[in-house]
């Protein structure tokens, strides 16, 4: 499975944010999506997510038989941030909800706790307003839902800047399990988590997207490859 | 002190400017064809700098005389022809009044606005020499703004009733007087702020202010007026305290402890604005809340219990109001005969207000911003929130809920209507009996179906519930006219019934049209704005 960008393109007004921006992703790889503060990485996964009409190019889900469709909105899951859940629900009745409405998409469905126990989100917290939970607690809840909705695809903002230590490290791990069945791209600005994490970087400069090949680089090299690029010109 | 000046003023100019050409950016259609590098259109910078100057000057020299126009003179003719008050003595008590009430109310020797806030802690400016350079600039514009509104009013005769006359010493005076009472609160501003570290902005300087616009006026009506030896009095201790407030505001250098005090208060008062907001279509949420509907019903049916008291409550206080109301006429009519008499003979004349009287009672508009602000704005968020499918049902779901908490009011009205017809002697047409009843409940699923079908075909609002949406605004604008004017011209033209039926065919109408668009449209207009 992979999904193919091409020549995708927007602009506000006359400003151009995509320039034509192509790059095949592949199944089985997460990539860290690197640019300059505005170079366009929101307005990217807006675009990809539907929330913003390309002004033009696609973007297309390729099967593993080759046939090509567009996308759908649930062949994403966006993953904010800053993690957004409904206030006014419990955790257990926010997946029930969930768990109803996505009943025939669901593969091998479990019981609410059973969810909640995998993210070790405590039973007594089960049945608290997600308004009270905390920063991390929430984050735990929007990843959950995206985990259990189980697109092809999913797309993370900034993740894990906002998450201690620990629950950082479990984020990474859950990321790194769904790895090969998914495809997986994540903007971030802290070079570091996109070298520990990430199996390629794509970086969005000047409104186009371009891989930055590692070949036997070390880190560090491999670090100053990046910048490199980030800081050309665009016109070589 | 000059450079100070100048660079304030370019400062505040470049502003305007930049503001206008925002403005003119947001228009509907112009907007659009405007180049998004207005900004730096040096041409076009320079006839919108024509026009900010032009703004500048005309409210340099008319401003005073408009304030004259529109704060005084309708009094003085108003006061002279209710008890005789003398044109002369009136004028001096309420231009006196007023200068000391604007002196309190709003004290520009420090100001805070962006240009300041802009010019002393972006760009450094030293606080003192920009605060003075200002106010020197505040001073000769209000003094020439008074010496030419005193001129034109009192020399030419303009606008001043007849018999008013002043001595050349007090249109003198006058402009003076107010740079004094400027100058010597201005002085008192800061003497206060160095002793005590506080503002005098509090509940104490808004009441004195308002006394002293009140007494403006008010004595005027029992025909009482300053004393001329009391505003002579007054005028002298001013101009006389005036000097030594002008060097006290020379020589006093708390200007930026001041700006910082200002431009805090500025931003605890914009927090607690945004707080405001926030609590009115936010509440406390209970726990306790149970369900045992499935999928979109459930959703709908917590969410509808945990804020029954943002979405019920209103909806029960108005009828409450509205049993009130009807009771009290039906009491009425027993009481004074003469009322049902007249009530009768026009009674379906109620009907061409009844699309505002329903207008108000509607809880629609607030409803959707509940449902946005503490459910779809963070539910759009996910994926499977955007099913076509789930769209659809949720909507049927909330239209229900909406719909039932709007016939609440809607059929004590309903009930209340015909009930109060019969009482008042009855009605010749036992049509009207029908009519009644009809339209309100017609027009209350209307008004129900109507903002909620907007919402979703349009979804206006943004995180911070700023509606982003011109055509939202425009159809809430034509509801509010059609609901207002509308009908009400209408009612003058044809009978109560035929508008009756109208009414009833539109709503009809409109639901059969609104509610399969949204259906079909819905899955693609209802999401998140950028």
């Amino acid at each position: 499975m992979e999904l193919v960008v091409s020549e995708l393109k927007k602009s506000f007004e006359h400003q151009q944010v995509l320039r034509g921006a192509s790059f095949t992703f592949q199944k089985g790889h997460i990539y860290g999506l690197l640019g300059r503060n505005g170079a366009g990485k929101t307005t990217f996964f807006n675009c990809l997510n539907g929330d913003l009409q390309t002004d033009a190019g696609s973007a297309l889900l390729r099967k593993e038989n080759g046939v090509e469709r567009p996308l759908a909105y649930s062949d994403i899951g966006y993953v904010q941030s800053v993690p957004i859940v409904p206030d006014f629900l419990t955790a257990r009745e926010f997946l029930k909800f969930f768990l109803e409405i996505n009943r025939d998409r669901i593969r091998d469905p479990q019981s609410p706790d059973a969810y909640l126990d995998s993210m070790q989100i405590a039973a007594e917290d089960r049945g608290k307003l997600l308004r009270d939970y905390s920063h991390g607690m929430k984050n735990k809840m929007q990843m959950l839902i995206h985990f259990i909705a189980d697109p092809p695809i999913m797309l993370l903002d900034e993740p894990l800047t906002s998450l201690d230590v620990v629950m950082a490290e479990e984020m990474k791990q859950l990321l790194r399990r769904r790895r090969e069945s998914h495809i997986t791209i994540l903007s971030t600005h802290i070079m570091e988590l996109a070298l520990d994490l990430c199996d390629e970087i794509v970086i969005l400069h000047k409104g186009v997207l371009s891989p930055v090949i590692r070949e036997q680089l070390d880190d560090e090299d491999y670090k100053n490859r990046i910048i490199a690029a980030l800081k050309e010109d665009g016109n070589g | 002190m000059v450079e100070t000046f100048w660079i304030s003023r370019r400062l505040e100019i470049s502003c305007q400017v930049n503001g206008i050409l925002f403005w003119l950016k947001r228009l509907p259609v112009l907007g659009k064809k405007l180049p998004s590098d207005l900004y730096d259109r040096v041409g076009l910078k320079k006839l919108v700098l024509a026009l900010a100057i032009l703004k500048e000057l005309l409210s340099f020299f008319f401003s005073k005389l408009i304030y004259f126009g529109i704060c005084i003179i309708p009094a003085l003719l108003f006061f002279r022809q209710r008890n005789g008050v003398d044109p002369g003595a009136a004028f001096l008590h309420i231009f006196v009044c007023l200068t000391l009430a604007g002196a309190v109310a709003k004290n520009e020797i420090v100001e805070s606005d962006d240009n300041s806030r802009y010019a002393v802690f972006l760009l450094g400016m030293d606080a003192k020499r920009y605060a003075l350079a200002n106010y020197l600039y505040f001073l000769i514009k209000t003094l020439i703004g008074f010496v030419v509104a005193v001129f034109v009013a009192f020399e030419m005769a303009v606008l001043l009733p007849e018999g008013v006359k002043l001595s050349r010493l007090w249109a003198l005076l006058l402009p003076l007087l107010v740079l004094s009472c400027k100058l010597v609160y201005a002085g008192f501003y800061l003497v206060f702020f160095q002793k005590t570290d506080k503002l005098p902005e509090g509940a104490v300087t808004a009441f004195a202010a308002v006394l002293l616009f009140v007494a403006a006026y008010l004595p005027l009506l029992w025909g009482w007026t300053l004393p001329l030896r009391w505003v002579k009095l007054l005028a002298a201790a001013e101009l006389f305290l005036a000097v030594p407030a002008a060097v006290y505001l020379v020589r006093a250098g708390s200007y930026r402890r001041i700006y910082q005090r200002k431009s805090d208060l500025r931003i605890s008062a914009g927090a607690a604005m945004e707080k405001a907001i926030k609590d009115k279509f936010q509440e406390k949420l209970e726990l306790e809340a149970s369900s045992d509907k499935q999928g979109c019903a459930y959703l709908n049916d917590l969410f509808m219990q945990r804020h029954r008291k943002l979405l019920r409550r209103p909806a029960q206080r108005m009828t409450l109001i509205l049993t009130g109301i009807l009771s009290a006429l039906m009491i009425a009519m027993q009481v004074f005969p003469d009322l049902s008499e007249k009530l009768r003979a026009n009674f379906m004349g109620v009907l061409p207000y009844l699309p505002m009287v329903m207008y108000f009672i509607n809880r629609g508009e607030t409803t959707t911003k509940i449902l946005f602000f503490n459910c779809d704005s963070s539910m759009m968020v996910y994926s499977f929130y955007r099913s076509p499918q789930l769209i659809r049902s949720l909507f049927w779901e909330r239209l229900r809920s909406l719909i039932r908490i709007n016939l609440l009011p809607s059929t004590v009205l309903a009930l209340g209507l015909p009930l109060l017809l019969l009482l008042a002697g009855g009605s010749d047409s036992p049509l009207d009996y029908l009519i009644l009843p009809t339209s309100v409940l017609f027009l209350s699923v209307f008004f129900s179906t109507h903002y909620l079908v907007l919402y979703y075909l349009l979804q206006p609002y943004t995180q911070e519930l700023v509606s982003k949406s011109p055509a939202y605004s425009t159809a809430t604008l034509v509801t509010y006219w059609v609901c207002f004017f509308g009908a009400n011209k209408m009612g003058k033209l044809i009978s109560p019934t035929l508008l009756a039926a109208i009414c009833i065919a539109v709503s009809l109408l409109y639901v059969l049209v609104a509610l399969p668009l949204v259906s079909r449209l819905a899955p693609k207009t209802f999401r998140l704005r950028h």
